[in-house]
């Protein structure tokens, strides 16, 4: 197990616009200002710690002289976006990246039991976890709404459609209640603690692969449009890049209406760089098994906001709680697009299990589902998902699209049987 | 940094293209109003090539704060020459606001056209060019006030809401992308 130190030169809630007003940045300085809107709870107030320290991380993988600055303050004027970024700052607000690490905190609660229950065996890679990225979501949303009614309802609905019970629940939250416990805390996890030591690295692990793709993006308009990680990811050498922008445009699969910004595009393919930067960081520290679940994780982790953006209502679309509805934004590649790319990195990273690093289980029905809604909605589409595409995806997905019966375990991903 | 020289710089030198409705003070000689401090209201570069280094001018104004999107630097399938459609767009245009015409000069890859606007308190000046070496296209949308004031943001705003700069915009980035066919 590991430990980081974070490179931090100034954290804590500061009510200051010195470095806003002050654009010339000195080199290898990142800084990241949080604004919290007039709607943030005091629950999305808990996580700055997690989310300075998680930045500093990221941006210390990718740049070893990175010196991170991170300010908190009220937003003068709240982004439409997540984040946003100019030459003086990345502006991000807070509500979001507290909710993503709630729901980071789900994922990896659930996730530690399951590699405990196999002892940390490849066997776990087999496993369809229970709670799916949107119930992580749905719960990490709820945590944030005042009272218990929206959470217990929602805890309820879970446990009926999952076939999970009250339990096997209660302790996935006492678990997710530790997590937060030490990390917005910074507290060191008890050696003992086998299942909380597991469990916490994991987390940390996909918030870095998530913040990595987030901050690898505003990065790049930080950086006056250049990225800091130059080497081209293997998306790029290998040609995906191109294969997913074309789905884009004129003659693609997608309605081109929704317009590819160069600068937009370049951003996200400076994300990627940074998710394989810290992936390859990562590789190099962790054991097969759990470095192949926690990019498997971090795939389900991202399915929020590059599917769905960041919501303050949760939509749904016709697989109901399933999936909800795809935030599509003009300039920006099409949701899918986004995961698949960010899918492919991680799963190209992956040197031992690569057939289990891919967009599976509820994020794969959540992609099927959106696929085939593009589709429909388009009578100009293409319809062609070219094999670099399709690999993302569970070989049952693509027998499915080609004329098999739709099943549950075609969203599965299975180790390859050696 | 910008590959375009400012839009005052392109209208030194024009030819102003004689039309019935052109205002006689304003078709002999641009004395009295400054030209030299346009407000971009659109503007769209295509390139067909994500590594390209060609860049819309006011890509970064706005930040995503709303106005981005209608400074932009589009990907597209091809570059083709789309002079007509997108001149048609913008006739389409002038015509839902009843904009009169001042001048108009269309060549076989560029074209510009300047109308008034509805109180006759500016006009707006619309481009297109595709670039000789076919390395991007622009099409862009200025406003000059005459009193040569340059226009607020708020007062931007509420241009794009009179004239639904919006739905120009889509229709223009459209015409963008025409088929040569």
């Amino acid at each position: 197990m590991r430990y980081k130190i974070a490179v931090l030169s100034v954290i804590g809630v500061l009510v200051c616009t010195a470095f806003i007003k002050s654009p010339k940045v000195e080199a290898k300085e990142w800084r990241l200002a949080l604004c919290y809107g007039k709607g943030a709870t005091e629950v999305d107030k808990q996580y700055r710690n997690v989310i300075a320290d998680t930045a500093a991380n990221v941006f210390a993988g990718v740049d070893k002289k990175a010196d991170t600055n991170v300010m908190i303050r009220q937003c003068g004027r709240e982004p439409d976006f997540a984040c946003y970024a100019d030459q003086s700052a990345i502006y991000c607000r807070e509500e979001p990246l507290a909710q993503l690490a709630r729901m980071a905190a789900w994922l990896s609660a659930e996730t530690a039991f399951l590699f405990d229950k196999h002892r940390g065996k490849k066997g776990v890679l087999n496993e369809v976890p229970q709670l799916s990225w949107v119930d992580a979501l749905l719960l990490a949303d709820a945590e944030a709404i005042d009272g218990e009614t929206v959470f217990t309802q929602r805890a309820e609905m879970i446990m009926e459609r999952r076939d999970l019970d009250a339990d096997s629940l209660n302790a996935i939250y006492s678990l997710v209640v530790d997590i937060y416990s030490h990390t917005n805390n910074r507290q060191a996890v008890d050696p003992d603690n086998q299942v909380l030591l597991v469990a916490s690295d994991i987390y940390q692990q996909i918030m870095e692969y998530a913040f990595a793709f987030l901050l690898g993006h505003e990065g790049f308009h930080y950086t006056k449009d250049v990225c800091e990680v130059s080497r081209k990811s293997r998306i790029e050498t290998n040609g995906l890049v191109n294969e997913v922008s074309k789905m884009q445009l004129k003659g693609g699969y997608f309605n081109p209406a929704l317009t590819l910004d160069k600068n937009e595009f370049r951003a996200d393919i400076c994300g990627l760089r940074w998710m394989e930067k810290i992936a390859e960081n990562a590789e190099a520290d962790m054991p097969a098994v759990f470095d192949a679940l926690s990019k498997r994780l971090a795939i389900d982790l991202l399915s929020a906001p590059l599917l769905a953006g960041y919501l303050n209502s949760i939509a749904v679309n016709k697989l109901g709680q399933a999936a909800p509805k795809a935030k599509l934004v003009s300039g920006y590649l099409y949701p899918q697009s986004r995961l698949i790319l960010t899918s492919a990195v991680l799963n190209l990273s992956e040197a031992a299990y690569p057939e289990t690093v891919k967009i599976c289980n509820d994020s794969a029905k959540a992609m099927a589902t959106l696929m085939q809604d593009a589709y429909q909605s388009y009578p100009k589409s293409s319809g062609i998902i070219s094999d670099p595409v399709l690999a993302q995806l569970p070989p049952g997905v693509e027998k499915a699209w080609n004329g098999a019966m739709w099943k549950e375990d075609s969203f599965r991903c299975y180790m390859e049987k050696k | 940094m910008s590959v375009y020289s400012r839009v005052n710089q392109a209208l030194k030198g024009f030819v102003l293209v004689s039309c019935a409705i052109c205002q006689p003070s304003w078709a002999d000689t641009d004395e009295g109003y400054d030209l030299s401090n346009p407000t971009p209201l659109i503007g769209i570069t295509a390139v067909d090539d994500v590594m390209s280094d060609i860049q819309e001018p006011n890509a970064s104004e706005g930040g995503a704060m709303g106005m981005q999107r209608f400074f932009t630097t589009k990907m597209v399938a091809a570059l083709n020459n789309c002079v007509s459609q997108t001149q048609q767009v913008y006739r389409g245009w002038y015509k839902q606001f009843t904009l009169l015409p001042v001048s108009e000069n269309i060549e076989k890859f560029k074209m510009t056209s300047r109308v008034w606007d509805k109180e006759k308190k500016g006009l707006f000046e619309a481009s297109y060019m595709l670039d000789q070496e076919k390395r991007y296209i622009r099409t862009a949308l200025d406003y000059y006030r005459i009193t040569g004031e340059k226009v607020s943001p708020a007062a931007i705003e509420s241009l794009i809401s009179t004239y639904q700069l919006n739905a120009l915009w889509n229709k223009l980035s459209e015409a963008m992308e025409c088929d040569t066919k």
